[in-house]
């Protein structure tokens, strides 16, 4: 087996070669001790067997962050326990100049390498004419020209790999001092000088301006159609989570319906059947009914990002988002968000900065969910009287609103206090990269959005169900006894917790019925109003909203006007659904990003509620 | 003393030096601003007029105005 390790700048198609080279059978581990994600991934070529590891992107073996830190550890041979054979280095022909300092760099270690010519299909098509045996005799090294997104040059380039793996070793040239001498301006200068000249010596044709990303910047960064196109792209996105992902979770749902009622039939009442029907189906039925808002923000997200729309979004929005406090991506997350967090924090990956994705995906979730609609909806309906105001202004969509804008405002504030204090390193300003226009491959895009979905359903859905099954086993169990005059929940382990949680939750105004409806409500929002009818043995009306009729009257009945304000905006802050959780989970890789996001939302929702419940009960006294 | 973030759209322009420390010098550096280096201003983002776009090498760049402000210039046709 033959270790290939592919270096190169970010944007120069490293990921796209990696897939090729796999045909996208990757795997992901992390780097030991530390939380940068190694990709890896194997593949054959011939009757040769070789396993190819992607490393984070570098601009020079001069790390600053701990991704950059981890490339040059590789190249040095620092890693202990493997040491690639051959080096690719990934280019993107379109900027040579960039990539040959790293070129010199590695060449200068000694390191056995490739050189893969990437986007060459772009950069023939901008003109650009390469003396081949040149370049390849002054940087040491083979040089395979590839279009990694098309799949082209792949073979040659793993035939080059085996060819100088078989080369004798070169001497491999470290000092101690190494790291430091590269930070000396008169070693920068001279590989500069160095690169200067192998361009010289190995460009026939240079390269003319890119017209086409040119053109198409003149519209879509223009003072106005720019402005009206970017707002029409977040009304889609909106527009495809709400509306459109809509009837195929529908169906996900019914489908799992379907599938209980054949089990409910099927099987005699019991535990089992309870079991399986509310904790295993329920709960993976729970896990599914994400996919359709992943998939389709995904589809959405990669075609953005592969056609170079995504980097110009965030240069339009940058400005407005920061005086926020959030850079201009964040926008995509935070919209997300509003029709689930779920899909939200997975788009924070869009973010290069991990400081500033760890802060979009703290405070993504404070944003109002859809799942919350129907709790605020009830809510409202019980307290809220259908008046209006100035003469058009109806009171309930007025308290909507603020509970929405309330969402808003406490993530870009939380997002303010973070940067201030706990989360160091996120930068004020934006500098990156604006990559030129390309065509996006629909089969690219289909293939990342499944692994995105596929991945979720692995490493988040299994801590999904595990955790509704406790709630369920809360929810459920121990039995109502024989002579049980009150529903079966009240004497549940979820209504001892509630009544364990009554005086803490008393400077809220909530009493045991609304704590112990509060469990379930952890496996998704919306539950909260079932829950909330069960506990308080509601009858069940004709249809949902006779049922939610008089619910809503009994809620009038017994709780004060302060108790359900204080229960709303509780659920502005709270820790949200188990769902998001096991997300934050899975997109940090480890327990303290979910504990963090858990502690800082239960102190915040606790203070906020009770300062909802006393002001209220004042005024209202 | 002119600074990119005054540059004019459109006009070529030589980097003298940066004047920035640490994690912004090496950033600026490893995109490419460095000394030496032709740098024209292509665009300024809508309304605020910031952040503004640069091409090196045909190759665009986004920096903050304040950012901008940190990489001295003169002008190219002086050299």
């Amino acid at each position: 087996m033959s270790l290939i390790a592919l270096v190169g700048l970010p944007n120069s198609g490293k990921s796209a070669l990696f897939n090729s080279l796999t045909n996208n059978r990757q795997r992901v581990a992390n780097f030991p001790g530390i939380t940068v994600e190694k990709k890896f991934g194997n593949t054959t070529y011939g009757e040769h067997s070789l396993r190819v590891v992607d490393l984070p992107g570098v601009y020079t073996l001069d790390a600053a962050s701990l991704d950059e830190k981890v490339t040059r550890d590789y190249v040095l041979n620092k890693q202990k326990d493997e040491k690639a054979d051959v080096f690719v280095l990934v280019v993107d022909s379109t900027n040579l100049k960039k990539s040959l300092y790293l070129a010199l760099q590695i060449k200068e270690l000694g390191q056995k390498f490739v050189v893969a010519l990437n986007m060459m299909d772009i950069a023939n098509k901008r003109g650009l004419e390469l003396d081949l045996d040149k370049l390849s005799s002054v940087l040491g090294a083979t040089v395979v020209p590839t279009v990694a997104v098309d799949k082209k040059g792949m073979n040659e380039l793993m035939q080059a790999c085996l060819d100088e793996k078989a080369r004798p070793a070169k001497e491999f040239n470290y000092s101690k001092t190494f790291e430091s001498d590269i930070k000396e301006p008169a070693y920068i200068k001279s590989k500069l000088l160095e690169v200067e000249r192998i361009l010289k010596e190995s460009v026939k044709v240079p390269l003319s301006r890119d017209n086409f990303t040119d053109a198409l910047d003149n519209i879509l960064l223009h003072p106005v159609f720019g402005l009206i196109i970017l707002f029409s792209v977040l009304l889609l996105t909106f527009q495809l989570l709400f509306a459109w992902a809509d009837p195929f979770v529908g169906l996900i749902e019914s489908g799992f319906e379907l599938l209980g009622s054949l089990v409910d039939a099927s099987l005699a009442d019991g535990y089992l059947k309870s079991l399986l029907i509310d904790g295993v189906i329920a709960g993976v039925a729970g896990v599914m009914v994400f996919l359709p808002h992943i998939c389709f923000l995904f589809i959405l997200i990669n075609f953005l990002e592969d056609f170079g729309y995504l980097g110009r979004a965030a240069f339009l929005l940058d400005y407005v988002m920061r005086k926020l406090g959030l850079p201009g991506k964040a926008v995509v997350p935070l919209l997300s968000s509003h029709a689930c967090a779920i899909p939200g924090i997975m788009a924070t990956r869009i973010m290069e900065n991990p400081a500033e994705r760890l802060v979009t995906m703290l405070v993504s979730p404070l944003t109002t969910c859809s799942a919350r609609l129907p709790v605020y909806t009830l809510l409202i309906a019980a307290t809220i009287p259908d008046e209006k105001v100035f003469g058009f202004l109806g009171l309930p969509g007025l308290a909507l609103f603020a509970l929405y804008a309330g969402g808003i405002i406490a993530a870009f504030v939380v997002a303010f206090i973070m940067k201030k204090t706990m989360v160091k390193g996120a930068p004020s300003h934006l500098m990156m990269e604006l990559p030129g226009y390309r065509t996006p491959r629909l089969a690219n895009i289909l293939r990342s959005t499944w692994q995105k979905a596929f991945s979720f359903v692995k490493k988040a859905g299994t801590v999904i169900v595990v955790l509704s099954m406790i709630i369920w086993a809360l929810v459920s169990f121990p039995n109502p006894p024989e002579d049980a005059t009150e529903p079966a929940i009240n004497y549940s382990y979820a209504a001892r917790v509630g009544k364990t949680f009554e005086p803490i939750f008393s400077p809220l105004g909530f009493d045991w019925r609304i704590t112990t409806a509060l469990v379930p409500s952890f496996g998704a929002r919306e539950v909260l109003v079932s829950s909330l009818a069960t506990v308080m043995s509601v009858e069940e009306g004709e249809d949902e909203d006779a049922t939610i009729q008089s619910l809503k009257g009994q809620m009038s009945q017994n709780f004060s006007l302060a108790t359900m304000v204080a229960l709303m905006v509780w659920f502005i802050f709270s820790p949200q659904c188990i769902s998001t959780f096991a997300v934050l989970r899975k997109e940090s890789n480890g327990f303290k990003v979910p504990l963090l996001y858990g502690g800082y939302t239960l102190i915040l929702a606790y203070i906020m509620s009770a300062i909802a419940y006393q002001v209220t009960s004042l005024l209202s006294a | 003393m002119s600074r990119l973030s005054e540059a004019k759209k459109h006009k070529k322009y030589i980097i003298k030096s940066i004047h920035a420390q640490g994690e912004k010098l090496d950033k600026l550096t490893k995109l490419g601003f460095l000394p030496g280096q032709a740098v024209e201003l292509r665009r300024k983002a809508p309304v605020f007029g910031n952040p503004l776009l640069f091409e090196i090498e045909h190759s665009q760049y986004a920096l903050t105005k304040s950012e901008a402000a940190l990489v001295e210039i003169s002008e190219a046709d002086l050299e």
